[in-house]
């Protein structure tokens, strides 16, 4: 089976505190992967470490391809688009302008106007606010800006990175449609970072589980949701399917 | 009238050449937070650039665009030899190094051509038109009006419409967003500083015909240029500009209606600092950066 | 990375060694160094005493600045300006009022307070950078009104004053140069002394807890404004009366003794003698800013704009402590290896 993403004995460091020890999953090309675990687990810091924000020992590979220790901007150009937490975008910019630059690193710039339109196509609103700063959008509209902008550059892999946060239930519902119809329709591979892990591993075919550094269980969506002790120890009540706080 | 009209072209001419200096000081500060106490002693450089080409022969105008494009990379390696190891440390330190430039541009540019006034020909045709009765203007005012007003769409362009515009904008946005869309935001600092230090040379050579040309001539353009991008607001290029040109009218008036206005110009140039960032520290058009605690 | 860290949260060196050294010591340390001072006045002669008044007079004013720009964290490109306040009260007290040199420095140091708060109550309110751009204003502004025809009446406009400086009395058996250099060390014994006594009790306490970090330092109980506002007009201080001895050793003020690159001046001499070191520092940044146009103008007319640019940027890249903290470097290094041995 090919990967779209492949962790081998993955450490990494940076700040205070927050460290990866040795960590191992994949992504399957095409597929999602739901990486879970509780606040402070290290999820943040893998995908830093994965688009070479942080510095890593270890291997990362994409699609085969050794990307450990290149620069943040390197990698994105090799088709890695990333949804950073606090989705990171561009407040004094227009929408327009920061789909544009979604699309800086496309491989192919005549296919911006198909990508824009494709873009508005799961996501009208945008189209509705395409002159408008993106700092005056809701924080929904904000999370479909910062994803819009991962789908421009014609990703391979996108790395989003809790996309639910802050957002009220019924948004965060319709957002993960979309995100399911981007992944089944236009076949990007996914690795999800998310705390709503039930809502993850309805969309995830695979699931990896962190704690403080350490990934302590993986396997598929459906073998972590049905081990009853990593449900109750880290997945939370699985009947709830609400937002959780 | 004619007098004023007078002043008032006068004042916008001078006010152009500020407007361009601070829209200079404003793509050093978007991009790296920084104020470059150095850019009118950089201005001043590339202008007695300038001024050696002129004397080898080299025609006025291709010897502007010429000091224009050594301008530009001299900056990008002073950006990156002596401003970048500097880059995270702390206010004081990065003060300390703009003095520093500020200092060693300077004292290179007297050791070079000396310390003696020099004339600098206009990059217009000298004379001056009857714009009405009674109203004479030089030649050299209007073309340095319109050269403003060129730099300046040429400016506004650069940024709205093209690839490279949008990414130097997108950097001095978000840099971490920006590598993450694959934007090398290093090469983006270094860049600012060429562009700034590209357009600063233009607001240089309009400058020394009229003040003619020494080492010193960098210190007055560069409070009123202050002023006017804190009048503005020092995150808007567009309100910089607008800044500049309203500090340029100012003088001219406080110049020809003051008395005693031509010896206090630099210290109502320091009052309207002043009140600016205690009354509206954004500026007129500014945002409001939050500070980091 | 530390290599910029301006950490100074720590007592500086040279207060640490005091104290562990015991009072005593460090107080035989001083009073020899004090006495030397005065004792120089047998010893040095016409020129070089007229070197040594203004080495201290500019070390009084940049006492004055390092504890606003070193203890206090306030960036100020700008005190210059009341270093010529200074200088042209005392001007104008001996010009006008026929006052005795000695005591003009404290006349000065009424007035330059008087146009500190006039500029401070506004200025300190703003922070970090803001403050030395409007510093760097009021130095670009200074030479200007200086200069101006409006007070002529009393500055001696572009001409400037010449003072008559009568010597002390006949029975001190003093000339008219060693006078000036007994008052000038008089004035710097005193402010070395408040300054040391300032920044080691509570109120260098309030100034660097206010530098590090305001909220906390608020926190903690510490004025904040109070802080700030003393750290300025202490500085303020300092810098009119080293203007006005400045002043007084020249005998002559005019425009063109105040240019914008004295502010440059001060300020080159707090950071290369070395912030937070509250008297080698100053001291050794003085002797800097007098001696090196002294050597280098003849030589290169602006060279010394050259060396105070360099200095500046390789001291900000290896030694952000200045000359003082490379001094204290050494002086562990000698230390420890004589330990060694």
């Amino acid at each position: 089976m090919s990967h779209a993403l492949e962790l081998k004995d993955v450490s990494a460091s940076y700040g205070h505190g927050a460290i990866l020890h040795d960590i191992n999953f994949d992504v399957p090309a095409g597929g999602v992967t739901a990486l879970l675990g509780a606040n402070g687990a290290g999820k943040t810091t893998t995908l830093r470490a994965i688009c070479g924000m942080i510095e890593t020992h270890g291997d990362v590979r994409l699609f085969g391809e050794s990307i450990t220790g290149k620069t943040p901007e390197a990698i994105a150009r090799m088709g890695v688009a990333h949804v950073p937490d606090g989705r990171g975008t561009f407040t004094s910019l227009t929408v327009l302008d920061n789909l544009r630059l979604g699309a800086f690193s496309a491989k192919k710039r005549t296919n911006f106007r198909k990508s824009l339109d494709q873009v508005y196509d799961y996501f009208p609103r945008l189209k509705e606010r395409s002159g408008q700063h993106a700092g005056t959008l809701s924080g929904g509209e904000q999370q479909m800006l910062a994803i819009g902008r991962a789908l421009m550059a014609e990703p391979r892999l996108i790395l989003l990175d809790e996309p639910s946060i802050g957002l009220a239930p019924v948004i965060v519902k319709q957002l993960f449609e979309i995100l399911e119809q981007i992944a089944t329709e236009a076949g990007v591979s996914m690795l999800l970072v998310e705390q709503n892990s039930n809502l993850a591993l309805k969309l995830a075919s695979e699931a990896a589980l962190l704690e403080v550094g350490n990934l302590v269980a993986r396997g598929t969506s459906e073998e972590l949701s049905q081990n009853q002790e990593i449900a109750r120890a880290y997945l939370g009540d699985v009947s709830d399917t609400g937002a959780q706080a | 009238m004619t007098f004023f009209l007078e002043q008032l072209i006068i004042g916008l001419s001078s006010g152009g050449i500020y407007a361009i200096m601070a829209l200079a000081l404003v793509m050093i500060y978007k991009s790296t937070g920084h104020v470059n106490l150095a850019q009118g002693e950089m201005a001043v450089f590339s202008t007695f650039i300038a001024w050696s080409l002129v004397q080898m022969g080299v025609p006025i105008w291709p010897a502007i665009f010429l000091t224009m494009a050594v301008s530009f990379v001299g900056a990008i390696v002073l950006e990156r030899v002596v401003v970048r190891p500097f880059a995270e440390a702390d206010d004081l330190v990065i003060v300390a190094v703009f003095v520093g430039l500020f200092l060693g541009i300077h004292s290179l540019a007297g050791a070079i051509w000396k310390y003696e006034v020099k004339p600098f020909p206009s990059a217009f045709s000298d004379g001056s038109v009857n714009l009405m009765q009674d109203l004479s203007i030089r030649i050299h005012t209007l073309g340095s009006l319109a050269t403003t007003g060129a730099v300046l769409a040429a400016t506004w362009f650069f940024f709205r419409y093209t690839r490279l515009g949008l990414a130097l904008r997108a950097a001095a946005d978000n840099h971490e967003s920006s590598r993450l869309v694959g934007i090398n935001v290093s090469f983006m600092l270094a860049l600012g500083w060429g562009l700034a230090a590209g357009i600063g040379a233009v607001a240089g050579v309009m400058i020394a015909p009229v003040t003619f040309l020494d080492p010193g001539m960098g210190l007055a353009p560069l409070i009123f240029a202050l002023a006017g991008a804190l009048l503005g607001g020092i995150t808007s290029p567009f309100g910089a500009a607008l800044g500049g040109l309203i500090v340029g009218v100012l003088e001219a008036m406080i110049s020809a209606y003051v008395p005693y206005g031509i010896e206090f110009r630099e210290l109502i140039a320091l009052m309207l600092i002043l009140s600016v960032l205690l009354v509206r520290p954004a500026g007129l058009f500014g945002e409001i950066v939050t500070r980091r605690v | 990375m530390a290599m910029h860290d301006l950490d100074m949260t720590h007592v500086n060196p040279e207060t640490r060694k005091l104290t562990k050294s015991g009072l005593p010591l460090a107080r035989l340390g001083y009073g020899g160094a004090a006495l030397a001072l005065v004792a120089a006045t047998g010893v040095l002669e016409g020129y070089e005493l007229f070197l040594a008044s203004s080495i201290l007079s500019y070390a009084i004013a940049a006492m004055g600045l390092n504890v606003l720009m070193g203890y206090n964290g306030q960036i100020s490109l700008g005190h210059g300006a009341f270093f010529a306040i200074g200088a042209y009260g005392a001007a104008i007290c001996i010009d006008r009022f026929a006052v005795p040199f000695a005591l003009t420095p404290i006349i000065a140091g009424v007035v330059g307070m008087g146009a500190g708060w006039l500029i401070g109550k506004p200025a300190l309110k703003l922070e970090g950078v803001y403050l030395a751009l409007a510093t760097f204003g009021l130095a670009i502004a200074t030479p200007t009104v200086l200069r101006s025809d409006l007070f002529s009446e009393w500055t001696g406009g572009v001409q400037g004053l010449f003072l008559l400086i009568n010597p002390a009395p006949e029975w001190t058996g003093l000339d008219l140069d060693q006078s000036i250099y007994v008052a000038v060390v008089l004035y710097f014994l005193i402010f070395a002394f408040v300054t040391l006594r300032l920044v080691r009790g509570l109120n260098g306490k309030a100034w660097i807890a206010t530098r590090d970090n305001p909220i906390a330092a608020r926190a903690m109980g510490f004025d904040v404004t109070r802080a700030k506002t003393r750290a300025f007009v202490f500085s303020v201080l300092a810098c009119s009366v080293g203007g006005a001895l400045s002043a007084v050793a020249v005998q002559f003020v005019a425009p063109d003794s105040f240019p914008f690159f004295l502010s440059i001046s001060l300020f080159t001499a707090v950071v290369v003698g070395g912030l937070c070191s509250p008297l080698v520092g100053p001291l050794l940044g003085a002797s800097f800013i007098v001696m090196v146009p002294n050597l280098t103008e003849e030589i290169w007319q602006g060279g010394s704009w050259a060396v105070y640019g360099a200095f500046i940027i390789v001291i900000m890249a290896i030694q952000p402590r200045g000359l003082a903290g490379m001094l204290a470097w050494v002086r562990a290094k000698v230390t420890a290896t004589s330990n060694n041995d």
